[in-house]
């Protein structure tokens, strides 16, 4: 009687531990979600820019500084620039990359003139400011690398991203 | 056990109160606003870190998105893969853009007018070979007609259980 007694009770014990385990699991590692308060604010001016009639394998530029980006991110943000789907023409679409026929793309950089920031592809964004230090302002300048020769000669568009987001 | 198992699974999202208030509903989220945002336009939060998670569970939070023009403006939200990452977190797992919902992905505010757009990230409970830790973004587009766009990101950094 002693002994089933025994067995029972030990029993009971195993079933209460294997019972608690998995509840301090659950108490010790609830979901959390936490968001420091922080701002992301950009605004830019010019939102256009018109290369005009343009000459085969030439590389007309917007003035330097001629987009300025007013930063009120209270956070320290990088900023990109996307070529979003490529050129626009209407029927007759250049395609975008290096200079070729029917072919050109942007080049960019920021305050300097240097248009060292190749926008090789569409759909990727391209870092033009690293770092950008919360509330200070900063600007970028964008070239066209025209085609070397063309088949379209009408009007082309294309619609450029500016992105801005915290520097982690 | 199996019974224990069934309700850690439907655990109700926790949310801590960025400010400390305890409280539990991601639109509480009301941050001061710094007077230099005045006629400005912004989202807030810039950076959402997510803990704990697992597959079949869910977590959400708000996102605030404040029209600065003088004139009404339209703005698109979206999941957006990261430019980058943070260090020590992987980009998202393929099917990331699935598990995001977002309330109000195309929203039209008059000038001045501030709107919460409330994102939830729900893994299924059948997802496998998630990393550790991972980043994803989520995109508010300003839409202004012409050749430049602005967009604004959120940095979600989720950290697995």
């Amino acid at each position: 009687m002693k002994r089933r007694l025994l067995i029972m009770v030990a029993t009971a014990m195993l079933a209460v531990s294997a019972f608690v385990v998995p509840m301090s699991a659950a108490t010790t590692q609830d979901i959390t979600v936490t968001a420091t308060p922080s701002f992301i604010s950009i605004v830019v001016d010019n939102l256009t820019m018109d290369f005009g009639a343009v000459a085969a394998s030439s590389t007309p530029n917007s003035t330097t500084d001629y987009f300025t980006i007013t930063n009120s991110s209270t956070v320290i943000t990088d900023i990109t620039l996307t070529a979003l789907t490529g050129w626009d023409g209407g029927a007759n679409d250049w395609s975008w990359g290096a200079a070729g026929e029917d072919t050109g793309k942007l080049a960019a950089s920021a305050g300097t003139g240097s248009y060292d920031t190749d926008i090789a592809a569409v759909d990727t964004p391209y870092e033009i400011i690293d770092s950008l230090a919360a509330t200070t302002n900063d600007s970028f300048e964008l070239q066209l690398v025209a085609p070397s020769s063309f088949t379209y000669g009408n009007e082309q568009t294309v619609v450029v991203r500016v992105t801005s987001a915290a520097h982690v | 056990m199996g019974i224990m198992v069934v309700i850690m699974g439907c655990t109700p999202t926790a949310v801590i109160d960025p400010v400390g208030s305890n409280d539990w509903n991601p639109n509480n989220y009301n941050p001061e606003i710094p007077t230099n945002l005045e006629g400005k336009t912004w989202i807030s939060p810039g950076i959402i870190e997510i803990g704990n998670l697992y597959p079949g569970a869910e977590a959400e939070w708000v996102i605030k998105i404040h029209n600065g023009n003088s004139t009404a403006t339209n703005f698109i939200i979206s999941y957006r893969f990261p430019n980058d990452t943070k260090a020590g977190y992987s980009m998202p797992p393929s099917s990331t853009q699935l598990w995001v919902t977002i309330s109000s992905p195309n929203i039209f505010l008059q000038p001045d007018e501030t709107k919460d757009v409330l994102v939830n990230l729900k893994i299924p409970s059948g997802a496998v070979n998630i990393q550790p830790k991972w980043e994803f973004w989520t995109s508010v587009v300003e839409k202004s007609g012409g050749m430049l766009e602005t967009e604004m990101c959120t940095r979600w950094l989720v950290i697995m259980r």
